[in-house]
């Protein structure tokens, strides 16, 4: 079995309940009273046994002692019986004491105690054949005629043999008796022992019952303060929550007034809303209308744009076709240019073949410098022709730029114009759902119209509540002032109970 | 004196100067063609080019000038030297200009040190015209090896 720590037991202990702690004390003091009480039956009976080992033990062998001597006698008897009237009776009876003499001594000596008990049981057994067997012999002569007068002598001499048998019993006897005595004293003494024991055992289980009950007393005691002191606490507790509970009572009662109140002002306010609701729903009517006309002017505005889209994309292929000619200008001129300069060339090498030619070359010199001029003036002109062409080419790419700038803005105001549109649809639709929120709140104001009248009849229910457990509340602090005073006077008495 | 005694020139132009070439020694104009370079020639010879046929070293007019190498070189002028025929790359062919050997000067001595090749200068419409001398543009070995190394 494991052990239990100390502190673990203490504690085990000290959440014991009161009942428990009496049930297990009282099981431990029932438990010393039989423990006690099986130790006085044990003891007891040693005693008895001790006792009954005197009496029936030493004191049968003492007798079995004495027996011997009464056979011995009554053979004895028997003898001079025979010897003097010879019947057979007398004879028998001779037989039958030798016969339980030796029964005697054969039992005497098997349950023989001690080796000196047993040596002198041998020499009563020795005595008593020496015995018999003169007994014996003065039968027989006497069975064989021989006067009695005549044997008087031989029975005189047995009574040595008498002696001897009287004496081994009278030794053997002694024996018994101081072994009587001391089996005696010996059972006297165990139970002497015996009673001290029991006092010893007695005097524990009574100071160890005593402890308990002390402690029990002294545990019942500290528990019941305690309780008491939570008691008295819990009343002192009680008393506080009472009178808070009372002053909020009061404040309840005085708030619920306000909340009632505010209640009306509040069914006031929903009757308005409910109204704002109603006119709401016909501005919102209105304004689907206003929203329906806007999106089929929209619609128009948006026709008109796709057709001033179309004229743009016109002017836009004009525009680069201009272009388009303008390029082909441009090349023509390269042409002429390529003509002016290889014109120039030639009129200069014939005006220096003419040079050359002296006299004969002077006219062909001035029609070859003509023909230069000519194709001077030719490249001057193309070279105003090529700048206008240029400067139509510029012009027509800002036209273009302009037209795609226009296109732009176009399909700008086409796409602002289809947000419009778009922006006009969930209008109307939005509108659709205000309306719908505003009958809905015209609704749920009605029914909060009705939740608010049912809450000032609750808020009513909860002012008599309030004056009801102000009531109650004073019942309680009168308990509560009850409760104190009975513990104190609980308290008194366990105070008192602990000065005794 | 006569209008025999004027000398007719091939007026030209390189960058901002004008230049006077003898009409005597002029071949022809023409557009420039494709020019060859040359290794190991002086930095006024561009290289040579096949005109009509015949190999033909090409000479700046500019550099022959000492102008900076710049401008568009529009035209090539072939002139007869005394070994061979050489074609000058000039930016424009301006026109055959008559001139009285009166109005033409003698080169100062600053100008001659720029270039050899100009032996008279006069004033043409407010402009120095320079009158080239198209004899020896160029140095006869120069001349023979660009025509004999120019296509290998």
């Amino acid at each position: 079995m494991a052990a239990v720590p100390e502190g673990d037991t203490h504690s085990m202990l000290e959440s014991w309940t009161v009942g428990r702690r009496l049930a297990v004390g009282f099981a431990v003091v029932t438990l010393l009273t039989i423990v006690a009480s099986f130790a006085g039956i044990v003891a007891l009976r040693l005693v008895v046994a001790d006792k009954d080992a005197v009496i029936t033990v030493d004191w049968e062998r003492r007798l079995a002692v004495e027996e011997m001597r009464v056979k011995r006698e009554q053979r004895a008897k028997a003898v001079r019986s025979y010897l003097i009237t010879k019947h057979d009776k007398f004879a028998k009876e001779i037989i039958k004491y030798r016969d339980e003499m030796i029964s005697a001594e054969t039992r005497l000596r098997d349950s023989s105690v001690s080796p000196d008990e047993r040596k002198l049981i041998d020499v009563v057994i020795r005595a008593n054949a020496d015995m018999q067997a003169a007994w014996d012999a003065l039968v027989a002569e006497r069975k064989s005629g021989v006067p009695l007068e005549s044997m008087i002598d031989v029975f005189e001499k047995n009574q040595d043999y008498v002696k001897a048998l009287n004496d081994a019993l009278s030794a053997l006897a002694t024996w018994e008796d101081k072994h009587l005595q001391a089996n005696s004293q010996g059972a006297s003494a165990a139970s002497a022992k015996a009673q001290w024991a029991l006092g010893i055992l007695a005097l524990l289980a009574a100071s160890l019952a005593g402890t308990i009950s002390w402690r029990l007393s002294r545990n019942l005691v500290q528990r019941v303060g305690r309780v008491i002191q939570d008691v008295q606490s819990s009343s002192a507790e009680l008393q506080a929550a009472a009178t808070q509970q009372s002053s909020s009572s009061q404040q309840l009662a005085a708030t619920t007034s306000e909340v009632s109140t505010t209640m009306r002002e509040l069914l006031a306010t929903s009757r308005q809303i409910a109204e704002s609701a109603q006119r709401v729903v016909q501005i919102a009517q209105e304004t689907g209308a206003a929203a329906r006309a806007g999106d089929s002017t929209g619609q128009r505005a948006n026709q008109s744009i796709v057709a001033i889209r179309e004229q743009v994309d016109v002017i836009v292929g004009h525009m680069l076709d201009l272009g388009r000619k303008s390029q082909q200008i441009g090349s023509m001129l390269d042409l002429i240019n390529e003509l002016a300069e290889q014109t120039n060339i030639l009129s200069i090498n014939a005006t220096i073949e003419a040079a050359g030619a002296g006299e004969h070359g002077k006219r062909f010199a001035v029609v070859a410098d003509e023909v230069r001029r000519l194709a001077d003036r030719v490249a001057g002109s193309s070279r105003e022709i090529r700048k206008l062409v240029e400067e139509i080419q510029e012009a027509s790419n800002t036209t273009v730029m302009a037209t795609e700038d226009g296109r732009k803005a176009v399909d700008a105001g086409g796409k602002q114009f289809t947000d419009v549109l778009s922006s006009f649809e969930k209008i109307g639709q939005r509108v659709g759902v205000t309306t719908e929120a505003a009958r809905e709140i015209e609704l749920s104001t009605k029914q909060q119209s009705t939740a608010v009248e049912q809450v000032n009849v609750a808020i009513n229910n909860v002012a008599q509540a309030a004056k009801e457990t102000e009531s109650s509340t004073g019942q309680t602090l009168a308990t509560a002032a009850q409760l104190a005073t009975v513990s104190e006077r609980l308290a008194r008495l366990i105070r008192h109970r602990e000065e005794l | 004196m006569g209008e025999d005694s004027r000398v007719s020139t091939l007026v030209v132009r390189a960058q901002n100067r004008f230049c006077a070439l003898p009409v005597d020694r002029v071949v022809e104009t023409f557009r420039p063609t494709l020019v060859e370079p040359v290794a190991g020639v002086p930095d006024l010879v561009l290289g040579v080019s096949v005109i009509r046929g015949e190999t033909v070293p090409v000479v700046s007019l500019a550099a022959l000038l000492g102008l900076p190498a710049a401008g568009v070189r529009a035209r090539f002028v072939t002139v007869r030297t005394d070994g061979a025929v050489v074609a000058l790359a000039v930016d424009e062919a301006v026109g055959v200009l008559r001139f009285d050997p009166d109005e033409l000067s003698k080169v100062p001595a600053l100008l001659k040190e720029a270039t050899k090749h100009v032996h008279a200068i006069a004033v043409m419409d407010g402009k120095l015209l320079s009158f080239l001398e198209c004899s020896h543009l160029l140095d006869k070995e120069l001349v023979e090896r660009l025509l004999a190394e120019g296509w290998t």
